[in-house]
């Protein structure tokens, strides 16, 4: 069973990918369809989570290499960094310390349990970021994914609107889209250009590097 | 078919940075995770000119394509947390919502303040 798992979890990425091509809608992004595909399975047939990640585990052990992987693009990326360093730096370090904090104020005063307030607290990294860090702080990295993408489909969904009335130049939109969602809010950074683009990959990797470090230090501060 | 054989080499060194990145975690009890000391490290060599890019670049962009995937099976580990059907679940995803929108809000303002000053 746990190898059918397995064999079904990736055919099913596959041919979502393949659907995904075909149409380009970010709510059939493979990851969405993927593991929504995979619940229904798992409640249809009643297998448990237990057995399924017995045959997924493989998948999984991959999820760390590639976190490694990221560090190509990055490297590619230095040009960009490089020619505007302290504009994107200082902006990111501000961005991503009012993603914790904005989440740690509103989780308190809405008495939201320790558990849950820490698996909302990396929303704004890249999603293979926020796993690891979810985890390491003690949150819950399943749940984790899920709030990193509906931040992501906050800014796919309302930035022609939120940018309508705040008028960002195309590096400011960068800056804004990568830093709070990550790769989802980099794909809509196209509609506005390569500027805003190379920006929004530059302040996604940047914030994901200083998150992860940023994350853990946070929590130890305000003892959370 | 060397193609294939570099993307499998390079992978290899992923893991084995993958691995360093999680052992130096261990030695340091440093709380970052492993996997992102692994990846400051390939971006060290990478940087330093240690390690050409194109000893990477193969293994890296195989890796990346298929990168989603490498997520889902933890995200398919919601199934054991139905809070997030709940009222609590919503009242979350208020807040990330709002949250998204303060962060685009204050790092594009600053964005736009530090370029302005700068002359860019």
């Amino acid at each position: 069973m746990a190898f059918i798992m397995l064999l079904l979890t990736i055919l099913t990425f596959l041919l979502m990918g393949k659907i995904y091509s075909e149409y380009r809608t970010p709510l059939l992004t493979p990851v969405l369809t993927t593991v929504a595909v995979m619940v229904a399975v798992l409640l249809i047939t009643g297998v448990s989570y237990e057995t399924y990640m017995e045959g997924a585990v493989w998948i999984d052990r991959m999820l760390g290499p590639a976190v490694v992987a990221l560090a190509y693009p990055m490297y590619r990326q230095r040009a960009v960094l490089k020619k505007h360093f302290l504009p994107i730096v200082v902006s990111v370090i501000v961005g991503v310390i009012t993603a914790f904090g904005s989440g740690y104020a509103m989780a308190t005063a809405l008495g939201l349990e320790r558990e849950l307030l820490l698996t909302i607290l990396p929303k704004s990294l890249t999603t293979p970021i926020a796993v690891p860090v979810a985890s390491e702080i003690g949150g819950i990295p399943s749940m984790a994914v899920a709030f990193t993408m509906i931040a992501g489909f906050t800014a796919i969904l309302t930035s022609p609107l939120f940018f309508k009335y705040i008028p960002f130049g195309n590096s400011g939109k960068g800056i804004a889209l990568g830093t709070a969602a990550h790769g989802l809010g980099t794909s809509k950074a196209v509609e506005y250009g390569e500027e805003t683009v190379s920006m929004s990959s530059v302040a996604m990797s940047l914030a994901a590097i200083i998150g992860s470090f940023f994350g853990p230090f946070f929590v130890w501060l305000l003892a959370i | 078919m060397r193609l294939g054989g570099k993307i499998i080499l390079q992978v290899a060194g992923l893991f084995v940075l993958y691995y360093i990145g999680s052992k130096l975690q261990e030695w340091s009890g440093l709380p970052v995770p492993g996997s992102i000391i692994g990846l400051l490290l390939l971006l060290t060599l990478l940087l330093t000119g240690v390690l050409p890019a194109g000893w990477v670049d193969h293994g890296a962009g195989f890796m990346l394509a298929y990168l989603p995937l490498f997520f889902v099976p933890v995200t398919v580990g919601i199934i054991e947390y139905p809070v997030l059907l709940s009222g609590t679940g919503i009242v979350m995803i208020i807040m990330t919502i709002t949250g998204t929108w303060l962060t685009m809000f204050i790092a594009g303002f600053t964005s736009e303040k530090l370029s302005k000053k700068g002359g860019a």
